[in-house]
């Protein structure tokens, strides 16, 4: 049932995709500098949010271990950074998405391609981290050997390639609404059986945090004063997430720019924000996790406990997978195309388009191939916080124009701040070996390098202006 | 593999940079990815075949009619009725027993195919006169792998896997081939007509 299910849901999109594309293809001269007929932003953002990094990774591993006062403070920092973008779309007020990346990507001498290298391969890392916690989910949590895991997890990614290749924004946004409406059936699954599961008084959701995560030595070890510390590290991590996304920035533009009717950012926000609710029932149904190295097939069992739980998470787990795969490949590949115009123009963009395109596949299927065989899949994620980190600080610091920065200053902040954090991760130790739920307190030290990087980003402008 | 890596050349060969990029990105860059991952599982089968000739599951408890487990080692094989030959290491110096799904003329007619010794279970299929997957229980503990003719197979590439995950994968396979096929269709650029063909045209 799950297989024709999923057949059927990536059969309609590659068909939907090829009839939307007959009617209008794509443009030969910019062929990503698609503004109009991309429908509901608000569907793409949630279900990008909430991708396999963030619904099985990073933002799972927190409400699971930090409970509610680090939820809050994701769910608060995703809030702040749509509006924060939002306000910086509405203030630079250019007419199309190229115009504001490109206006987000101009600088002086090196620093433009610095940035925009940094911006193009975190996207690139971050749709092989997707592929490889699909393929731990479909090892652990849908019981497939390791290698047809594999191969399902790149025949998957391939898929959503043949999406953003026949359609590019257009192919994304549609079948968004699709992969949406999935990955809310499994969150309707989710949310009945956990108040089926309440009514019988089995299972409770985690509220509070564990002890031995997020502390800091001169704060109590519970209590107010530790709870907003963690609601503020949390909050930074949301921020950063988005800050450091162009796929965010277009589905913002589009809702600020091009659709003025109604209350349709607050919508926006709502939506983008509401899975995660969904949060609480994966939490809930999730059996405790002892501190330490973790078994993440242990971690996912109670999910396919049922048929219809595994139709529901096998769906939505592809549709989290398409989703967010597809925006990070395509916000690489638009990166990588303004980079290359900015260097030497030329009328027509198609063929540096697909040359892109395969350069990125072929890049993010060698990392994806290369570490499926490292014991914990989340290494890859969790070395991606660093990069965030300093992206997000960059922004920040600068309010977002990397022009009010010197030449040459760029790179001499970036690929320390970058050697400094692996640095850190490998003093850690065992991380290669499996999931460790410790893991989790590198994010207050990418907290910290975000701060830091904003601060003298900032510093560096005043010093600049005067 | 090296046969289709060979008329790469050939295909990209007198294109223009614009043609050779559509063909780069429709067809080479996501075969290379495909292909890799699928070659990464140095899958025993072809293409489809997904599951391979042989299956293994580990036996490890017996329980008792109330319910109590106590350890015993064993392994459950499906042979499936595609041609192959394997031989699966065993452990343990046991007075071994094979318990098959085989009828008594079938065992008897596949006694030189299917053949039970101290250190494993040496196998040749398609077995005679059976022409569906054939179940067999051996006691004993798993060796290491199980030996192909030319390589060793591991046996966590054998082990047995849900039928409802494999379904998953099938559909998903097919809709990768769905989408090469379009994508083939949308780039494959027609071929360049030789100097004689030219010729032929214009008589």
């Amino acid at each position: 049932m799950a297989g024709i299910l999923v057949a059927a849901l990536l059969v309609s999109s590659l068909l939907l995709v090829h009839f939307s594309m007959r009617s209008r293809p794509l443009d030969a001269k910019r062929p990503l500098d698609e503004d109009h007929g991309l429908p509901w932003p608000e569907a793409g953002q949630a279900s990008t949010v909430f991708s396999l990094t963030a619904l099985f990774g990073a933002y799972f591993g927190i409400t699971l271990i930090l409970g509610l006062p680090a939820l809050l403070g994701l769910a608060f920092g995703t809030v702040s950074g749509l509006i924060l973008t939002a306000r910086l779309i509405k203030k630079r007020n250019q007419d199309s998405f190229e115009e504001f990346l490109q206006s987000v990507l101009k600088a002086r001498g090196d620093n433009a391609i610095v940035f925009g290298v940094l911006l193009a391969g975190i996207q690139c890392c971050f749709a092989a981290s997707e592929l490889l916690i699909l393929r731990e989910m479909a090892r652990t949590g849908l019981g497939l050997r390791g290698e047809d895991a594999t191969l399902l997890a790149m025949a998957l990614g391939a898929i959503g390639y043949f999406y953003v290749l026949f359609g590019g924004y257009k192919a994304v946004f549609r079948t968004d609404v699709l992969q949406f409406s999935m990955i809310a059936l499994m969150g309707a699954v989710l949310l009945s059986l956990e108040f089926h599961n309440a009514t019988r008084g089995s299972l409770v959701p985690p509220l509070w945090p564990r002890s031995g995560y997020w502390e800091l030595p001169a704060l109590a070890a519970t209590g107010p004063l530790l709870y907003v510390f963690q609601f503020g590290v949390a909050s930074v991590m949301g921020l950063g997430f988005l800050v450091a996304s162009p796929d965010t920035w277009k589905r913002v533009f589009l809702v600020v720019k091009m659709r003025r009717q109604g209350p349709r950012f607050p919508m926006f926000v709502g939506v983008g924000t509401a899975p995660f609710l969904l949060l609480i029932p994966l939490a809930a149904l999730t059996p405790a996790i002892a501190d330490g190295p973790t078994d993440s097939g242990a971690l996912f069992a109670g999910l396919i406990s049922s048929d219809m739980l595994f139709v529901a998470a096998a769906l939505g787990l592809v549709a989290s997978f398409l989703s967010s795969f597809n925006s990070a490949l395509l916000a690489s590949v638009h990166v990588g195309l303004l980079l290359r115009r900015t260097a030497s123009g030329v009328r027509e963009e198609m063929s540096r388009f697909h040359w892109l395109m395969a350069s990125a596949l072929v890049s993010i299927g060698f990392v994806f191939l290369a570490l499926s065989s490292n014991g914990n899949p989340y290494l890859l994620a969790n070395a991606l916080l660093g990069a965030y980190s300093v992206v997000a600080g960059v922004q920040v610091g600068t309010g977002w124009k990397i022009s009010r920065l010197r030449e040459g200053h760029l790179i001499w902040l970036a690929v320390p701040s970058l050697l400094a954090w692996f640095v850190y991760l490998t003093s850690l130790g065992g991380l290669t070996d499996a999931p460790n739920t410790y893991q989790l307190n590198t994010v207050p030290v990418a907290a910290l390098l975000s701060l830091v990087l904003a601060a003298t980003c900032r510093g560096l402008v005043t010093w600049s202006t005067k | 593999m090296m046969d289709g890596l060979s008329i790469l050349p050939g295909l990209l060969k007198n294109r223009p940079s614009g043609e050779k990029g559509r063909l780069c990105a429709f067809v080479l860059a996501p075969s290379l990815v495909v292909g890799l991952a699928f070659a990464g599982g140095q899958r025993a089968g072809s293409l489809f075949d997904l599951s391979g000739p042989i299956a293994i599951t580990e036996l490890r408890t017996e329980m008792s009619i109330d319910g109590r487990p106590t350890p015993r080692k064993g392994i459950a094989v499906i042979l499936e009725p595609t041609a192959a030959e394997s031989h699966i290491s065993l452990k343990g110096d046991l007075q071994r027993r094979v318990w098959s799904s085989l009828s008594e003329s079938g065992a008897e007619a596949n006694r030189d195919r299917l053949v039970l010794s101290r250190d494993g279970l040496s196998s040749k299929t398609p077995l005679n006169g059976v022409s569906s997957p054939v179940t067999l229980v051996v006691e004993g503990e798993l060796g290491s792998g199980i030996l192909i003719p030319g390589g060793v197979q591991s046996i966590a590439s054998s082990t047995l896997s849900s039928r409802r995950s494999q379904s998953l994968l099938s559909s998903v396979l097919f809709s990768c081939v769905l989408a090469f096929g379009m994508a083939l269709a949308s780039a494959v650029p027609s071929p360049v007509p030789s100097e004689k063909d030219r010729r032929n045209v214009r008589a």
